[in-house]
């Protein structure tokens, strides 16, 4: 019991650390002004397509809607070894919009594909864009008003999700609001270290720093990593946003967030030498971080079904005595002096921690779902999580998974 | 390639000690805040202990000062309720502040007495009375290691009690932590020779645990 109770103290101070350190880089960075663009530069939309028949000409249509100058955005659509009408599809967008090239190569994943492209792009801004990634109209603009600061080599967005009727779908929209809130605070301090669905990147960091890694399963993040690896930041977009399709069942969640999870240690253990006051707070307390938030979920899942567990044992045991509960057991001076233990205050104090953060994200976040969504997300859509990254440890420490 | 401007990392020193010392300061009024109602409770709870005291003792003067026959309108329950009801405090105040805590073993001790207080007033009354209900003494440990007997079979028999009081009228159920050392209390254990724990004294007859069913059959 002592044992569980230090347990409980560690997981609320690591909690609260966590969420006040992030709170006063809100406070200190929530009124900085978003760039205007001054100049835009020619683009080139690099989009790998993998048997991306039902989205790729919807990818391309909201490019070319967007408000940035139409004449300064080329596309290259790498087909990768598709086997649906993916390829005979990008061809005739060809004839519907004036820069577009195709490309077509055998499947060998998305990052060759990438780097495929990469290497036709000639402008001197590259933007990497999932096929079934649907930008909104002033993205690429607020985008590239980011770029103006010499010190990013790359800018991410917001990502939401585009389904979003089922449960494992609503978890996911209050899970990306979260992400993009948590990854909107990193880029203030210039440590966001990860680069999804829509990126718009210098394309001199391509020829500088190598290209997108192949055998990564996250090359996102391995790319972000490799940036602030050179002390060079990640911008970040949250007042526009890319809409993607996310897994609409478990068992696709599942694979999805095992692979992630698994790709995220890859990296973290890659770039090792990064967990060092040398690379300041996204050394000593970022990138930590990102473990730490693993282990707190893990700890407050496992202590509460255990205590669950626990307590449904002696329930069921008293019951075999023949003890039936009534409301006679119940004792307002027993439930008070219960309420007054230390761990039970702090808890509660979290737990409010965490319902306030529900709408101070929803607000700067713009994003809607229901606070039983949240409540749903924190306290079962996050354990879930939390045993991915578990399962994901267990595979990075014996072997390579295969996906 | 002309050299970008790179970042300048640095370490937000300032802002950890402002987070931790926060942290702390929350932890400090958490435990002031907590310890600050259970101090209500428990100072509630002294009141009402030494309000019972006074209670019992008030009943045996009474006792000594009227005949036989009035001593049966005496009104007892209300002294039982209260009893039963500081058992329920005690063993909460146990919970949230430890077993070994000085302060509640004090309180404790006091509880005994009260109890053995209780006991040979319902005695009395028992047969003075014709009565006819129960009394049931328990003897228990909640020390884990206890070399008198197993905690978890004192813990067991004091819910079958508690459901047993719950199905039967006219039960009335005593219960005393064998650990508590005072002179009353070791009396008592010396007047049924109580050695081994959990142990039960029903009409004046020692046993060790007994299941619900077989209270029943006793009873």
């Amino acid at each position: 019991m002592e044992f569980q109770r230090i347990l409980v103290y560690l997981v609320i101070f690591l909690s609260l650390f966590v969420t006040f350190f992030f709170l006063s880089i809100f406070i200190k960075f929530r009124n900085k002004e978003e760039k205007k663009l001054a100049n835009p530069s020619k683009v080139t939309f690099v989009i790998p397509a993998f048997n991306a028949a039902d989205c790729i000409e919807r990818t391309v249509n909201a490019i070319f809607n967007s408000d940035y100058p139409q004449d300064k955005i080329s596309v290259i659509i790498v087909n990768d070894g598709s086997t649906d009408n993916t390829l005979k599809i990008a061809n005739n967008l060809t004839k519907k919009y004036p820069n577009i090239r195709v490309l077509s190569k055998k499947n060998e994943g998305k990052a060759v594909a990438l780097n495929y492209g990469i290497k036709h792009v000639k402008t001197q801004i590259t933007v990497i864009l999932d096929a079934d990634t649907l930008p909104k109209k002033d993205l690429l603009r607020k985008a590239m008003a980011q770029m103006e600061d010499k010190r990013l080599m790359a800018v991410t967005c917001k990502i939401i999700p585009s389904n979003r009727k089922k449960f494992f779908e609503r978890m996911q929209v209050a899970e990306y609001a979260f992400t993009s809130f948590y990854r909107k605070l990193l880029h203030y301090t210039y440590a966001l270290q990860t680069t999804p669905a829509f990126t718009v990147f210098r394309t001199e960091f391509f020829h500088k720093f190598g290209n997108f890694d192949a055998g990564n399963l996250t090359e996102d993040m391995d790319m972000g990593m490799r940036i602030q690896l050179n002390n060079y930041g990640v911008g970040y977009v949250l007042d526009s946003y890319a809409m993607t399709l996310v897994p609409r069942t478990f068992s696709s969640l599942k694979r999805q967030r095992i692979r992630w999870s698994y790709g995220t240690l890859y990296n973290l253990y890659k770039f090792r030498k990064m967990f060092s006051p040398k690379y300041g707070d996204l050394g000593i307390f970022f990138l930590p971080s990102i473990l730490t938030g693993v282990l707190i979920l893990f700890l407050i899942s496992s202590l509460v079904i255990y205590n669950v567990a626990d307590s449904g044992l002696n329930f069921f045991h008293r019951l075999s005595l023949g003890w039936r509960p009534s409301l006679l057991d119940l004792n307002l001076f027993s439930m008070i002096l219960s309420l007054t233990d230390l761990k039970i205050i702090l808890g509660v104090f979290v737990f409010l921690i965490a319902f306030g953060s529900v709408f101070l994200i929803k607000s700067e976040v713009k994003e809607k779902f229901s606070i039983i969504d949240w409540i749903l997300y924190v306290f079962i859509y996050t354990w879930f999580l939390a045993y991915f990254y578990i399962a994901a440890l267990f595979f990075f420490l014996s072997k390579k998974p295969q996906w | 390639m002309q050299e970008r401007e790179k970042i300048r990392r640095r370490v937000s020193k300032v802002s950890y000690i402002a987070v931790i010392l926060l942290i702390i300061l929350i932890f400090l009024l958490g435990m002031l805040f907590g310890d600050w109602i259970a101090g209500l409770n428990s100072k509630e709870f002294s009141a009402n202990q030494q309000k019972l005291m006074m209670d019992l003792i008030g009943l045996e003067l009474k006792d000594k000062l009227i005949s036989q026959k009035d001593i049966c309108n005496l009104t007892w329950q209300d002294v039982w309720q209260e009893k039963v009801e500081l058992g329920t405090r005690i063993n909460s105040l146990e919970l949230r502040y430890g077993k070994d805590n000085s302060e509640i073993l004090a309180q404790k001790e006091i509880y005994t007495l009260i109890e053995i207080r209780t006991l040979l007033l319902l005695e009395e009354i028992n047969q003075k009375c014709n009565q006819n209900f129960t009394i049931i003494i328990f003897f228990y440990t909640n020390r884990k290691n206890d070399p008198l007997g197993r905690w978890q079979a004192c813990e067991d028999q004091g819910y079958i009690l508690t459901q047993l009081g719950k199905e039967m009228d006219n039960i009335y159920v005593l219960s005393f932590d064998v650990n508590i050392n005072n002179p009353a209390l070791n009396m008592l254990k010396n007047r049924y020779k109580i050695n081994k724990v959990p142990a039960l004294v029903i009409k004046d007859k020692v046993s060790d645990y007994k299941t619900l069913e077989e209270l029943k059959e006793t009873i």
